[in-house]
């Protein structure tokens, strides 16, 4: 049964590559859809989904929902810039990771999320196949307190997908999924490992500095976060208790927590303006430099692939 | 080893003194402040209606506001002690109530709220947004005490889910009248 559906899904895809030789009849189409702003890619990830049988229920993914799967899928693809991890979720590296993957390869994501249901596994640009686990296939799309990704079944089988793939030192004592640990150290990323991950699913060369314990030996670090913006895609990882400007806790922990994609940084004098994108918005604000150097902890660029 | 317990015994007093006789908010608080709280959450709604934002203090002694304003795509996050001029410019750009928002953080101060806000949540598939307004737990700031928040939750009308009905069970969620609920949380906002 697994071999006939992957054997459906291959020549779906073989089928779409022949469509996409036949310029004249899709361009009508694109006209008549009003998809003309669309990226080629963005049509491409979109044809993929359209050949794709949208309403069976995958034997390998038994709780997602195949109306949420595939609305959330298309949604990605035409707004990248929605993607939430959730409430109460460990997830922001892959959805960083991701936010970054359909911005600028959405026919690579459509093609991995499309071959993980239908097949139970995908090949990621570095060719290693990732196969999660059933506990983590049982679960997908059962997450019920996560604010919007509870309706996102898409970004639940990918983010958990994820999680359960690639593995760190913080995922040391806790590497088997149980409902719940999408909040705990088993969804955790070190440094290493996200920039591991960025190699992997994207094929990107990445130049990373800093680390999970120490802040990057830059004087200047306002000075190196937007030359690496003059050369590549730039994300950070921070210490996110001291992005949002409070002084209410006791005890503040001087390490990061957190992954965010960047993409201005302005000097304005008496500090830095500064502009991001997490949980499915982009942010600015405002740091003064010696919040700025302490905050940051990594800073990885995508120079290219 | 008796320098050791010593030091332990020593330890475990002065943390007991420090933590023990500091009154969490509950019910009570909410009953004693009903009138207040009412009134900033209609200043808040009515000041929502013109652009949605949140707004809250970065400070314990209520200082220096925090005033975040959401569009589709951008959240922009303005302070009083660093962008006060950045923040009243946008103010005026967004058309809001001047006099409202002055009342409204007259009111904040006055409750020590310390963050204001409207988040959606997802029962199901069914859409549920609801306001919510923080407070730190403990009535008298003392060192050591838990870090908590206690947190009110005001809905905009009845919801009947078990996931809802759930949290009262177990006690996380506490009902104070009639669609206002309180919690005790690690996060204020």
């Amino acid at each position: 049964m697994n071999c006939i559906r992957r054997t459906i899904f291959l020549f779906g895809c073989l089928q779409l590559t022949l469509l996409s030789s036949i310029t004249v009849c899709s361009a009508q189409q694109q006209n008549k859809t009003g998809a003309d702003s669309l990226t080629p890619s963005q049509q491409k990830a979109l044809e993929l989904l359209n050949i794709v049988d949208s309403t069976e229920v995958s034997s390998y993914w038994p709780n997602i929902k195949p109306s949420l799967f595939f609305s959330n899928i298309r949604n990605n693809i035409l707004h990248p810039l929605t993607i939430n991890q959730g409430k109460n979720t460990n997830f922001c590296s892959y959805a960083a990771l991701t936010h970054l993957l359909i911005k600028y390869q959405p026919d690579s994501y459509t093609e991995m999320i499309l071959s993980l249901y239908f097949t139970g596994n995908t090949k990621l640009y570095s060719k290693r196949v990732i196969k999660p686990s059933e506990r983590v296939r049982k679960s997908a799309g059962t997450l019920r307190h996560n604010g919007e990704m509870n309706i996102h079944h898409a970004d639940q089988l990918w983010f958990l997908s994820m999680a359960d793939s690639f593995k760190g030192y913080l995922n040391f004592f806790n590497r088997k999924y149980k409902i719940g640990d999408e909040n705990n150290f088993w969804a955790s990323t070190n440094y290493s490992k996200f920039n591991k991950m960025l190699r992997e699913f994207g094929g990107y060369k990445v130049n990373a500095i800093g680390s999970d314990l120490l802040r990057p030996w830059k004087k200047d670090i306002y000075g190196y976060m937007s030359e690496q913006l003059n050369s590549g895609l730039v994300m950070i990882y921070i210490n996110n208790k001291l992005m949002y400007p409070h002084n209410l806790g006791f005890l503040k922990l001087p390490v990061p927590t957190h992954f965010a994609v960047l993409y201005e940084v302005n000097n304005s004098g008496d500090g830095y303006q500064l502009k991001y994108w997490d949980y499915g918005l982009k942010t600015e604000l405002f740091l003064t430099k010696k919040r700025l150097k302490k905050t940051i902890y990594g800073v990885s660029t995508i120079t290219k692939r | 080893m008796k320098l050791i317990s010593f030091n332990i015994l020593l330890i475990w007093i002065t943390v007991t003194c420090f933590s023990c006789g500091a009154e969490r908010k509950s019910a009570k608080y909410y009953q004693e402040n009903k009138a207040d709280l009412a009134t900033l959450k209609s200043y808040y709604d009515s000041l929502y209606r013109t652009q949605p934002f949140s707004a809250g203090f970065t400070d314990k002694s209520c200082k220096y506001y925090v005033m975040q304003i959401n569009t589709d795509t951008l959240r922009s996050v303005y302070t009083t002690d660093t962008r006060k001029g950045e923040l009243w410019k946008n103010v005026l750009h967004y058309q809001y109530d001047t006099v409202l928002l002055n009342k409204m953080a007259q009111k904040m101060k006055h409750l020590k709220c310390l963050w204001l806000a409207k988040t959606t949540d997802w029962l199901g598939e069914q859409k549920e947004t609801y306001t919510f307004i923080s407070f730190r737990s403990v009535s008298i700031d003392k060192p050591f005490v838990e870090d908590k928040f206690y947190i009110l939750v005001f809905l905009d009308h009845k919801i009947e889910h078990p996931i809802v009905n759930d949290n009262i069970k177990k006690g996380k969620l506490v009902p104070v009248d009639d669609l206002v609920y309180f919690t005790i949380g690690s996060s204020y906002r």
